[in-house]
């Protein structure tokens, strides 16, 4: 019998996802004996018509990262759906929106302008713009379309498991990989992490206070925070409290407050305003905001 | 929309205590004031979770409205204050969102403020009718004509 | 799950029906997800309703119900206990409020049905994600709390406690009674208040249920309905209310004045008082407003404004009296104090501290003048005392214990007794005789002085049969400075030096003299070597001036004298053959703060130089200098005897010490505060008692009084003889004061204190009922319910400047014309002008404050009535001519309209027509000398000017003072005027919004005597029928935690109120304390991982309503 099939993808990503799956050191040995991969574009030379050319279906699992911004990510991951027996969103742009997501939250015109005009490197005196059709010594080339929202994975294809994270920690990947290949997974649509918060597994929680105070709000950017004290205590923003746990506190090993790649714990509805009602009250009275 | 005019939709979420009191108040005192709120009774208003806020105001609402007790009255001590810290931070996340503070509003409406209620909510109708419907998906990128929009609805495939 | 929800919507007659379309909200609510039934009805509130709604649980198997009718505020409770009935658990339920927030404040009939819609929307959606909850019971306790004993409290009080119940009356006066104590007679009936109040006011304070705390004040009110907590301050009365008999003796005798609060400050009281003749309960109370500063300030705690305030009332025995029961040697004290109390006194931060000293030393020598002695010492208790050491400290143990009935001996080891006193200060401050003076009285009090009297062994003394022994040896030798010739001739310690010269064996005739050190001794030193015929004295001090510890004037007439200064110099060596004949210094310089904050200094290298001197004093301090047979004391590193500083207890049982020998050097008076000290000990030991316990609790300080409306005035100055003539002899430097001196200088006394502490009214008191030293007292109490009957204050009629309230004399308020009225008021029941004149012509202005959206908005309700009152008292006391000065009258109660009919032919005029200002500005011969109400008369069209003599503002009623903080103390919430807010005008007019509090009387409104009465009854039936049940069922809404989603992150800790919620450490959850949980679900709402969920008002609950709302808009 032949090995599962595997792709990867990805989408509007920064390449941290990628670079998580090259994380897997030497265990990626394992992964690629166990699997067959149909494509990787990142790091192996695959066709839009080697996939086309698969069964629908023929795919175990296809991974795919970043957002979706472009008509071509679209392109790509309908088809990949088409072709996968399940498909999983991987990291955080894929599973919430992640960071291309922030851009959402002004119009495309202005992304485009601050893009090509604005932006110090720009040198643009045409003020050209992307445009899907042009024309290049008469022949009419066509370039996917720019989108009008970034998109999380799931509001595009159907997804089966979330594998949350920015990027996804390598443990995490290799015990996914594992989990579909075992066929031991939870049900379907499940975020592949723990439904606690951050702080459950925290190592810093224990110097929290049992009433929590905000003296002074401070940031990491001017002052370096406590290697063991409770990030939230001492006036750093950190998302623990909102955020799912699972990801091995890396940033707070390193000394930096959760930023909340894991996404929201299943029962909350929104992280961010979810954090805002919890910490603002903790705020000493004549504080900043 | 009736005749045309834009009628804001505004969600109210009303302490038990003092401000539903005094949205009774008002109705005792028979008031007059824009039917375009809809009161929702909390226990306090520390109960209003910022993410009902903005829930309502995704799901359709133009303007929202926390009312409370007023500032040392609270039923429950300094729920309100809770409700106060919020406030703020709330409007900050909704300004960079694009979208206009003047949608949300707290007050502190006691049980005997019938008037004031009615005053509050014919002010939030009036404001949020000048600045017209929210739309929030609209609003949070606003459209381009021409441009393809991502499809929201899950793909069947 | 699909559930079968049943919607009902109610006409409320037309309430609803009017502007809403039912119909058409019926046919949406058919479309609504769920909805299995939809039915209307004209009232679903009634029967019918209800049984509709029974009837399709049973029968349609509903899961879920909806009514759309009124406020959920009115009748939820109906509702739920509908589908409890049809057993279909009640808070599967919601109820939309369709008429209070819809059909009564919108008119347009097409968007209040629109706004029907969702509101049913909303709630049909709701109660689809509701869950069978279960009811939460709590104990109701079987004790009420009335917070006011006015005659609304009283009336509740009665009733409870008729019933069986037990009733904490707390009232913030010194006696109940209220506003109604005040008056004189009651409307309409006139019949006297006092005559139908004081039989009610005996009667609560006699009934065995009833617990009465009056001058107290309810502090803190924590729990919930049926299990209140309550602390409740008691304020001290310094007068034991059961040993009292309200004889008044003691208020003879009392010195202090004030203005009488229950006369409306037109009459005086004493600080030791009562509010009126028949208060209860019937106990005297004093004024004390705390200790008066100079007190506080006096080490040995002399009740200065006591004897200052007895001076004032030229009672210099009973003021002696009371300086020889704090101090041992009052004349003594009377000059060599450096009375710190004086730095402190009130007086001085507005011109200059009253002379306190000084008057002391007045009364101690009129006394001794006049032959007048201390009351002679009883011998009470067994034991006896030995006492080691006549100086200050030993002489004050003896004085006190012998005030306090005991045998005392004190042995001195000197031929005479004295110490200090008597050896080292000079004869021109302390004259010998005035302190042979003293101590001879101390002698014939029954002290036993044995001089020339060493004590070796103290331990011995306890054999020989001394119950204790208190060891006060002083500090008797002077510390050498270790320098180089310091054993020369002509080098002397300052103790040695005094003493020479006070026995006369020394002169310093032409001599050059050198006194080293800056303390008061050194200024005594160097100025009696000034009296010894002195060619030079200078003083070497290391330190410049400002850092001098001896007193500025002791410096300043040290200079006067003749004596220099040199500052910052150090000798360094005794130069001389044999004899002092010169003394090598060093110039210093200031360094760096040392511990004891003061700048270190520090010897200037090369800055040698050397002084003339035939006579070195060192007056640089003394050290103690024990006899030896005491090798079993335990000391101290710097050789003082150790003694514990509250108990003066040293290691050997029995035996205690203080003064000089344990503390180093001090001043007189802190050598009498530790003899007192020694005292307190000594008798608690002898008579077996806890050494420590309650020790130094005393009451506080008082606060600064008002210096308002007092003149600036100096203060006295003793006669001093002038410096040249000083120098000469050992005269005393300063005379006593004159008698007229003296009493105007007492005058000055601001009495801080209020009561002056002279302890006359202990004296006086046979039942010694009088406890000077109580301290307020917190008692905490459980109750089940609580009724809050705080009552009134008077509006300020001084606020509408234009009525001259306060301006002029004869401008009063209601309560102060009741007091001029009242047979035991200021002017006995006669209605005089401020002349003392009878008024010919009297006005009375109706809605003063009231109905004038200036001040209060609303009717006070009383003010027509008791101004017909007046109008009748006034008329049949004086027959004036009474104008009424009216808007409306307003006679609404039994018996009023008969009564103000019964006026009108009373020969009274009443003039419609507020009055627009009260004036002494004649325009017309005939307003000479008159107050003239101006008004414009709205029957006859005419402006009128109405000269009077005299005119009564009918002043409305504002919430009691203090009412807001009770507001939020048990969560009430208030009404127009910030009276407190009824659970519903008409249908609950005593509940309040509170669960198992009750308001009665005129904290809720204005309202007369019997409407008060009437509350008060009802109020008391609430708690009743509360108690008599003994359970309260608590709606279900409080927060609880789903442990396998708590992340432990603690957020909701902080976001609690009533700290309701702990972490467990173990299990990293937080987890809620169900009992401290009030339900207001912030810390759901905080909670950032959705593990926290509120019973009844859960996330999932409200975003429906949310949604509901939301798709019936989109629908519209």
């Amino acid at each position: 019998m032949s090995k599962p099939k595997v792709a990867f993808y990805w989408c509007a990503s920064c390449g941290g996802c990628e670079e998580a799956v090259v994380d897997l050191a030497e265990d990626i040995l394992g992964v690629v004996e166990a699997v067959d991969i149909v494509l990787w574009p990142v790091a192996l030379d695959f066709k839009l018509s080697d996939v086309e050319a698969l069964e629908d279906g023929e795919i175990a699992v296809s991974f795919i990262n970043g957002a979706v911004r472009l008509t071509e990510h679209e392109e790509w991951v309908k088809l990949l759906r088409r072709k996968s027996q399940m498909v999983v969103a991987f990291g955080s742009c894929a599973h919430l929106g992640g960071i291309p997501g922030l851009a959402n939250a002004v119009s495309r015109k202005l992304i485009f302008e601050n893009k090509y005009f604005r932006s110090p490197t720009a040198d643009n005196p045409q003020r050209v713009l992307p445009r899907t059709v042009s024309e290049v010594d008469g022949h009419e080339l066509e370039l996917p379309e720019f989108l009008h929202d970034a998109l999380p994975l799931d509001e595009v294809i159907e997804v089966d498991y979330y594998l949350p994270g920015c990027a996804p920690p390598p443990e995490n990947i290799l015990g996914a990989v594992q989990a579909i290949l075992a066929g031991e997974l939870p049900p379907k649509g499940s975020v592949l992490a723990p439904d606690k918060a951050l702080c459950e597994s925290c190592p810093r929680n224990e110097s929290k206070p049992d009433v929590v105070r905000i003296e002074k709000l401070r940031r990491v950017a001017f002052e370096t925070p406590d290697p063991e004290k409770c990030f939230l205590a001492e006036g750093y923003v950190c998302m623990g409290p909102v955020t799912r746990s699972g990801c091995g506190e890396r940033c707070i090993h390193a000394n930096m407050p959760c930023r909340g790649c894991f996404g929201p714990t299943p029962e909350a509805a929104d992280q961010g305003t979810k954090f805002l009602s919890g910490s603002a009250p903790l705020f000493a009275a004549d504080d900043e905001e | 929309m009736q005749n045309g005019e834009f009628e804001p939709k505004l969600v109210g979420f009303l302490c038990r205590w003092c401000s539903y009191t005094g949205a009774d108040f008002a109705g005792i005192s028979r008031l007059q004031y824009p039917p375009n709120l809809v009161p929702i009774r909390v226990m306090c208003s520390g109960r209003v979770d910022p993410t009902f806020v903005v829930k309502a105001l995704a799901e359709g609402a133009d303007g929202v409205l926390i009312a409370g007790c007023h500032p040392g009255d609270c039923h429950y001590q300094e729920g309100n204050f809770r409700a106060f810290r919020r406030y703020p931070l709330l409007l900050k996340m909704l300004e960079q969102f694009g979208i206009e503070p003047e949608r949300v509003r707290l007050e502190w409406i006691s049980a005997a403020e019938g008037e004031k209620f009615a005053r509050v909510v014919s002010e939030l109708t009036e404001t949020v009718r000048a600045l017209g419907p929210l739309d929030w998906k609209g609003r949070t990128a606003p459209r381009e004509d021409g441009v393809q929009q991502g499809k929201r609805e899950v793909a069947n495939v | 799950m699909s559930e079968k929800i049943g919607v009902y919507l109610c006409h409320c007659g037309t309430n609803i029906s009017q502007t809403v379309d039912i119909a058409e909200v019926a046919r949406f609510a058919e479309t609504l997800p769920n909805v299995a039934v939809v039915r209307e009805y004209k009232y679903m509130c009634s029967n019918p309703g209800q049984e509709m709604i029974k009837k399709d649980i049973r029968e349609l198997g509903l899961d879920r119900v909806v009514v759309s009718s009124c406020s959920p505020l009115l009748h939820e409770e109906t509702f739920r206990a509908a589908c409890d009935d049809a057993g279909l658990n009640r808070f599967l339920f919601q109820m939309s409020n369709v008429r209070e927030q819809c059909s009564w404040v919108h008119s347009d009939r097409k968007k209040a049905t629109e706004k029907a819609k969702k509101l049913v929307a909303a709630a049909v959606m709701r109660v689809a994600k509701h869950e069978p909850l279960e009811v939460r019971k709590v104990p109701v306790r079987n004790e009420t709390l009335i917070i006011g004993g006015g005659i609304a409290g009283i009336e509740a009080a009665l009733k409870i406690a008729e019933s069986g119940k037990k009733v904490y009356l707390v009232e913030r006066d010194s006696t109940i009674g209220g506003h109604m104590a005040k008056f004189d007679k009651t409307f309409p009936t006139l019949d006297c208040a006092a005559c139908i109040l004081t039989p009610k006011m005996v009667q609560v304070a006699d009934h065995p249920n009833v617990e009465l705390y009056t001058y107290s004040e309810v502090e803190e009110v924590s729990g919930y309905v049926g299990n209140f907590k309550v602390k409740v301050r008691k304020r001290p009365r310094y007068v034991d209310v059961v040993k009292c008999t309200a004889c008044g003796e003691c208020v003879e005798v009392c010195p202090i004045e004030f203005k009488n609060e229950f006369d409306e400050n037109m009459s005086t009281r004493k600080a030791i008082f009562r509010a009126f003749p028949q208060a209860v309960p019937n106990a005297f109370l004093i004024d004390k407003k705390g200790k008066a500063p100079c007190r506080a300030e006096c080490p040995a705690g002399v009740h200065a404004q006591g004897y200052i305030a007895l001076i004032a009332q030229r009672r210099y025995a009973d003021a002696f009296d009371l300086i020889m029961s704090d101090l041992p040697l009052p004349s003594v004290c009377g000059r060599v104090c450096y009375h710190p109390c004086e730095e402190r006194c009130e007086r001085g931060s507005l011109d200059e501290p009253v002379a306190i000293n000084t008057l002391k030393r007045f009364a101690s020598d009129w006394a001794a003048e006049n032959g007048v002695e201390p009351a002679p010492r009883k011998r009470t208790k067994e034991g006896k005392v030995a006492v080691v050491g006549g100086g200050p400290a030993g002489l004050a143990c003896a004085n006190e214990l012998s005030k306090r009935g005991y045998a005392v001996t004190v042995f001195e080891a000197n031929e005479k007794p004295g110490g200090m006193l008597r050896y080292a200060i000079p004869e021109y401050r302390l004259p010998a005789s005035v302190l042979d003076r003293d101590i001879e009285r101390l002698e014939k009090l029954g002290i036993e002085i044995r001089t020339s009297s060493p004590v070796d062994d103290p331990e011995a003394l306890l054999r020989e049969g001394y119950g204790g022994v208190f060891l006060a040896l002083g500090a008797q030798k002077s510390s050498s400075m270790g320098i180089e010739g310091e054993d020369k001739e002509g080098v002397m310690g300052m103790l040695e030096f005094l003493r020479a010269a006070k026995e006369k064996k020394l002169t310093c005739i032409g001599w050059k003299v050198a006194v080293v050190g800056g303390g008061n001794s050194a200024m005594d030193a160097a100025r009696t070597a000034v009296r010894l015929g002195a060619e030079s004295v200078q003083v070497l001090y290391r330190r410049s001036r400002a850092e001098m510890p001896a007193h500025d004037w002791e410096v300043e007439e040290a200079e006067r004298e003749g004596v220099l200064f040199k500052f910052l110099v150090s000798p360094v060596a005794v130069l001389g053959d044999g004899k002092a004949e010169k003394v090598k210094c060093v110039r210093m310089r200031l360094g760096e703060p040392d511990e004891s904050g003061r700048r270190r200094p520090e010897p200037i290298e090369g800055s040698e130089f050397t002084l003339d001197a035939d006579l070195i004093v060192m007056a640089i301090g003394q050290q103690t200098d024990i006899a030896g047979g005491m090798e079993k004391l335990k000391r101290s590193k710097w050789g003082t005897i150790e003694a514990d500083p509250v108990t003066l207890e040293t290691n050997l049982k029995g035996v205690f010490a203080g003064g000089d020998a344990v503390t180093g050097a001090a001043t007189v008076v802190e050598a009498f505060a530790a003899g007192k000290r020694a005292a307190e000990s000594l008798d608690r030991y002898l008579s077996g008692k806890d050494l420590r316990e309650g020790r130094d609790k005393e009451i506080p300080v008082a606060p600064s009084p008002s210096t308002e409306g007092v003149k600036k005035e100096p203060r006295v100055r003793e006669p001093v003889i002038p410096s040249i003539d000083r120098v000469g002899g050992f005269r005393e430097i300063t005379g006593t004061i004159a008698e007229e001196d003296a009493v105007r200088e007492a005058l000055r006394c601001l009495r801080c204190g209020g009561c002056s502490e002279c302890m006359e009214c202990v004296k006086k008191c046979e039942p010694e009922a009088i406890i000077h030293d109580q301290l307020e007292e917190t008692v905490e109490i459980e109750v089940g319910t609580i009724i809050v009957a705080t009552g009134y204050r008077l509006f300020d009629s001084s606020r509408i400047p234009q009525y001259g309230y306060g301006r002029f004399p004869d401008v009063y308020n209601g309560l102060e014309f009741e007091r001029l009225c009242h047979a035991g008021g200021p002017t006995g029941g006669k209605i005089l002008t401020s002349k003392g004149e009878k008024p010919e012509a009297i006005a009375i202005l109706h809605c003063v404050g009231s109905r004038d959206e200036n001040y209060l908005d609303y009717c006070s309700r009383v003010c027509c009535m008791y101004s017909l009152k007046f109008a009748h008292l006034a008329k049949e006391k004086t027959g004036a001519k009474v104008y009424n000065f009216y808007i409306d009258i307003r006679a609404f109660g039994k018996g009023y309209e008969e009564f103000y009919k019964r006026l009108l032919n009373e020969d009274i005029y009443f003039i419609r027509g507020k009055a627009s200002e009260v004036t002494a500005v004649p325009e017309y011969p005939e307003e000479e000398g008159k107050l003239v109400v101006v008004c414009e008369d709205t029957l006859l069209g005419i402006n009128r000017r109405v000269p009077v003599d005299m005119v009564i503002l009918s002043a409305g009623m504002e919430p009691a003072e203090g009412a807001d903080e009770l507001t939020r103390m048990l969560s009430l919430s208030c009404t127009y005027g910030g009276f407190f807010m009824e659970k519903h005008p008409k249908l609950a007019p005593v509940d309040t919004p509170t669960d198992g509090i009750f308001l009665a009387g005129a904290c809720q409104g204005p309202k007369d005597i019997p409407d008060a009465v009437s509350q008060g009854a009802a109020a008391a039936a609430g708690a009743l029928s509360l108690m008599d049940k003994g359970v309260f069922v608590l709606e279900p809404v409080t927060a609880d935690r789903v442990e396998e989603l708590c992340s432990g992150c603690k957020v909701c800790i902080a976001n609690c109120p009533y700290s309701a919620i702990e972490f467990d450490a173990e299990k990293n959850v937080s987890v809620v304390v169900k009992e401290l949980c009030k339900g207001c679900g912030t810390c759901v709402a905080s909670c950032p991982s959705g593990a926290a969920f509120q019973e009844n008002f859960a996330d999932d609950q409200i975003v429906n309503e949310i949604e509901g709302i939301l798709l019936a808009a989109k629908g519209a």
